[in-house]
């Protein structure tokens, strides 16, 4: 409790920090952001894909505010931490954020969290640009259940750090386990909306999708923000983020438990 | 010349053997690699069924596309992508005097000096599906149409190795450019896919500023027999301009270099 506390005193700071190390490395920054094009690239197939009718219940406004919405939610959500800590568990930089006395993965979330401001302003042109393209994408935010998708986003965020935070950890025993995190991130691209949405999918492989993580981590809020899910739909989409989130949270206190007791540093 | 080439059958067999000494590991990266393959494979499907044809493209032709994409980046990451990347590491740690202390060209000791075969497998599942994507095409591919194909193929790797280069060249001014390589291999992705299917403006980039469209749909139209000579000479000529661009890049940032320990 007391260990909370302490971090939660400390963390105002942290995000200090942390944005002045985003503002230090600011060209730096923008070139990773810009590595998620993938929307864009689907937006501009899709488009092209539904110049003759609707695909499945999709036409090609819904199609257009689809992925302009899957684009704002990666963004948003997006997170480096297994990069970060297989690179500094290899490294041995990580046991000197273990001597801290704040817990390391505090101080990564706070960092996550600062870089979203710079995310928005360039997430802001980029978004402005698709709407001249199609202005059709902008008609359905009137009916957009702006709390759920409030809900739903963090929910996405907290799955995204959680499930990095996990892998990560698996570093500790392997030294390397961004080969496992990449079977991970092919499995998303396909089951959580991100290329095309769920609806679209074979009966079979959407039953899996639509009830694994991965549609939590980018269909719900997507879904939300494109105005496809009203009422109980709505809240239900943040129930399952909730459950999925809440998961991988008890997940990664587990295994970041037993990776940081197995942990042998380098050098020690 | 002798010399040069001993030294390149040196690292050549100096990677093979890094390989084999990983057997485990380069097993279990070649299922994990056919797994993911088929896995990547599922948007044409999904596409596909609710379209038998798309920018003149049928599923099995666009397939064909999205075969020689896989082909290619099994091919630049077991023999491009790891080598240059290492020169990024080279310069900050200060290593890459070492290489500019060997008699032999230093952009090709960079260019083989890496090589992980560990990759291949990947690059031949894409040509596995190159085949049989070519299996199901209403008309089978000549002889001159695969040749054709091939040709483009190779100058397609000669672009992705041209455009390293130039992204890596300028680590001996920005030192960190290893992002750059990554936003590189991402928009490479958009090679996934028949070049018909972007328009205007951006198909023009795809083919001639980066020609990632060159790299994939052309050799699939290759072998649908849909290009004639002309077109894979203009093939070629785009690619030995891009290869002679990254030599000039490299020369120029090598003069500039003042080392690591001077």
């Amino acid at each position: 409790m007391n260990d909370l506390l302490r971090a939660l005193r400390a963390w105002p700071t942290l995000l200090r920090v942390g944005l002045a190390e985003m503002v230090a490395y600011r060209a730096e920054l923008v070139i990773w952001i810009l590595t998620s094009t993938t929307p864009l690239i689907m937006m501009v197939i899709w488009s092209r894909a539904s110049q003759d009718g609707a695909v499945g219940d999709y036409d090609a406004d819904a199609l257009a505010r689809y992925f302009v919405a899957t684009l704002i939610v990666r963004q948003l959500t997006g997170c480096w931490l297994v990069w970060e800590m297989n690179q500094d568990i290899r490294t041995g930089a990580f046991s000197v954020q273990l001597l801290r006395p704040v817990n390391p993965l505090l101080i990564h979330a706070a960092n996550t969290l600062a870089v979203i401001p710079f995310r928005v302003l360039l997430l802001v042109p980029l978004v402005g640009a698709l709407l001249l393209w199609k202005p059709a994408a902008a008609d359905a935010l009137g009916q957009v259940a702006w709390l759920p998708f409030a809900l739903s986003l963090t929910a996405a965020w907290l799955i995204n750090f959680f499930v990095q935070a996990m892998m990560g950890c698996l570093a500790f025993w392997w030294r390397q386990s961004l080969g496992i995190f990449n079977v991970w991130h092919a499995l998303f691209l396909i089951s959580s909306g991100y290329v095309f949405p769920l609806s679209l999918l074979p009966p079979g492989i959407r039953g899996f999708a639509e009830a694994s993580p991965f549609a939590y981590l980018m269909s719900a809020p997507v879904e939300l923000l494109s105005g496809r899910l009203q009422g109980a739909a709505a809240w239900q989409a943040v129930g399952g983020g909730a459950l999925w989130a809440l998961l991988c949270g008890v997940g990664a206190a587990v295994v970041w438990r037993r990776g940081v007791a197995h942990h042998e540093a380098v050098g020690a | 010349m002798n010399r040069t080439l001993g030294a390149l059958r040196a690292e050549l067999r100096l990677a093979a053997m890094t390989a084999l000494a990983y057997r485990a590991s380069f097993f279990g990266e070649a299922l994990l690699a056919l797994l993911t393959i088929a896995w990547t494979l599922l948007p044409i499907f999904v596409l596909y069924d609710q379209r038998a044809g798309i920018a003149g493209w049928t599923r099995d032709e666009a397939m064909l596309v999205n075969g020689c994409f896989i082909l290619l980046e099994g091919l630049m990451s077991a023999l491009i992508e790891p080598n240059l990347r290492a020169v990024v590491e080279q310069v900050r740690d200060g290593t890459f005097d070492f290489v500019l202390m060997k008699p032999v060209d230093p952009q090709l000791q960079v260019s083989v000096h890496r090589t992980s075969p560990t990759r291949l497998p990947h690059a031949l599942a894409g040509l596995g599906v190159v085949i049989w994507a070519c299996l199901q095409l209403p008309k089978p591919p000549e002889l001159g149409d695969i040749a054709l194909a091939g040709l483009l193929l190779g100058s397609g790797l000669l672009i992705l190795h041209a455009l390293f280069t130039l992204v890596v060249s300028t680590a001996f001014w920005f030192v960190r450019v290893d992002n750059l390589s990554y936003l590189l291999t991402n928009t490479l992705d958009v090679g996934r896919w028949p070049l018909t299917f972007y328009e205007g403006g951006l198909r023009f980039f795809l083919t001639f500023v980066v020609p990632i469209g060159l790299m994939t749909t052309w050799p699939a139209m290759a072998l649908r027999g849909l290009l004639s000579p002309g077109e894979v000479a203009m093939g070629l000529a785009v690619a030995l301009g891009f290869s002679l661009a990254g030599r000039l890049a490299w020369t120029t940032a090598l003069r500039r270099y003042s080392s690591a320990s001077s």
